[in-house]
């Protein structure tokens, strides 16, 4: 069975999903095809903008184009603000459950990093906690493991995690809140990406319990990044002088979820 | 994360726990030009700060050791709090935070060997020797708050149960802390 099975979803096609918060003046409302215009009381004077359905990644250039366009209009005025955030939903629906507890382990053990890029006043941010911030998180998956009861995820409990799992049950995607709302739309595009290569390279291992050997064969660092995410940990680890330490305490936290069945081989 | 105006800090930071100086504080309320009333945790102190020199960055929770049991704090990253800061609506066993915070900056945990004599010499039900590690009664180890991972022996040894092996490296170093 996948998620959209476990679930009972209607079927999404498109991989990424995307929430971007914006704060300003005379922000447009109409023009904009792709998106929904949502009013948000977390922000002031903002609006969010909100992908009418998840798409491929060129249709994410496209749908950023298109918003990039709008937000430039001569009465329009952008203000950068600590209150925004973009946020990524990356399409889980065909993984199966040890798949998507692999890409939730490969992503625990690099979360830290992954925060950086988004910005360093996202780490330990109220909106997108991580793991490490917010422990009850680790508890929730654990028990879901255990149990192979995935309602346990649901919990709104948890929805301010960077990592948020709620959205797993209402759209079968995992919803990625750390991007801060000032990056530009490269920057986002490229954490997109970045976030459904990491899904793509976790489905590939055999395991969560893999994942955490292949840190420790790799000897963790930069190499292991790279089989995560490729090319773009060269986009991570200038960020990073204390890389093997984020790596380390991460790779703890997912050590949790690998090892919290002895083995997978039936999952 | 900074805030632009005093109105909006004290929406997310009044009463809760945050860092001034790598003390614990509470924050009473912000006023006039982004100027904010804590009280140190440990002395009851009150002082009038900038909000710009308080440390909003995250205090790493886990276990406390107090009134003869260790207790593991962990956040919530809970949705309907809106709070930057700890406090009894984002925290398990938030009775523990005041003080529990305090000694968590502090770093103070007895080694396992005190730890364990107390714990034999039934004085106290749990202690914490790591953040991460507390010796039981009748010889269990708990890890986080959550599992029993292994079996403290009359002599002070220490064995994992086979599912939790995963866990030597961390036993190492806790035991190595000291």
């Amino acid at each position: 069975m996948n998620i959209k099975e476990i679930f009972g979803l209607a079927p999404a096609g498109g991989a990424i999903g995307l929430e971007v918060e914006v704060e300003g003046r005379g922000l447009p409302h109409g023009g904009l095809h792709l998106w929904n215009v949502e009013g948000d009381g977390s922000l002031r004077n903002g609006l969010e903008y909100v992908l009418k359905r998840p798409l491929g990644l060129a249709g994410i250039d496209k749908a950023l184009a298109q918003l990039s366009e709008a937000l430039a209009r001569p009465r329009t005025e952008v203000k950068q603000s600590a209150r925004t955030s973009v946020h990524v939903h990356i399409n889980v629906q065909r993984l199966t459950k040890k798949e998507l507890y692999n890409f939730i382990t490969a992503y625990l053990v690099i979360e830290d990093v992954l925060t950086r890029f988004c910005g360093v006043e996202r780490e330990g941010n109220l909106f997108c906690l991580r793991a490490r911030d917010a422990e009850h998180m680790m508890d929730v998956l654990v028990e879901a493991v255990r149990s192979k009861d995935m309602s346990h995820l649901s919990d709104d409990n948890h929805r301010y995690a960077a990592l948020n799992l709620c959205a797993l049950s209402r759209f079968g995607s995992l919803e990625f809140r750390a991007m801060r709302g000032s990056a530009s739309f490269n920057t986002v595009k490229e954490w997109a990406s970045m976030l459904l290569l990491l899904r793509n390279r976790a489905k590939a291992f055999n395991s969560p319990q893999e994942i955490i050997r292949s840190f420790s064969i790799s000897g963790g660092g930069k190499d292991f990044l790279q089989q995560l995410v490729g090319v773009r940990a060269d986009l991570l680890t200038p960020l990073c002088p204390d890389l093997d330490d984020l790596l380390l305490s991460g790779m703890r936290n997912a050590q949790d979820v690998a090892y919290a069945i002895p083995s997978w081989e039936n999952y | 994360m900074r805030y632009d105006t005093a109105d909006y800090a004290e929406g997310r930071l009044a009463g809760t726990i945050i860092k001034l100086d790598g003390k614990a504080v509470k924050l009473s309320h912000c006023f006039g030009d982004m100027m904010a009333l804590v009280v140190d945790i440990s002395t009851g102190q009150d002082k009038e700060v900038k909000l710009d020199d308080l440390d909003l960055s995250p205090i790493q929770l886990g276990y406390v050791n107090r009134g003869g049991e260790a207790y593991y704090l962990k956040r919530l990253p809970k949705r309907e709090d809106w709070r930057q800061g700890l406090r009894y609506n984002n925290v398990s066993h938030h009775q523990m935070l005041g003080m529990g915070v305090v000694q968590l900056l502090s770093g103070d945990y007895p080694t396992f060997e005190e730890a364990h004599e107390r714990v034999t010499a039934y004085e106290q039900n749990s202690v914490a020797f790591s953040r991460v590690f507390a010796v039981e009664m009748y010889g269990y180890l708990r890890y986080k708050g959550r599992d029993c991972v292994g079996k403290v022996g009359k002599d002070a040894k220490i064995t994992l149960h086979p599912t939790f092996l995963y866990l030597t490296e961390a036993l190492k170093e806790a035991l190595n802390e000291h």
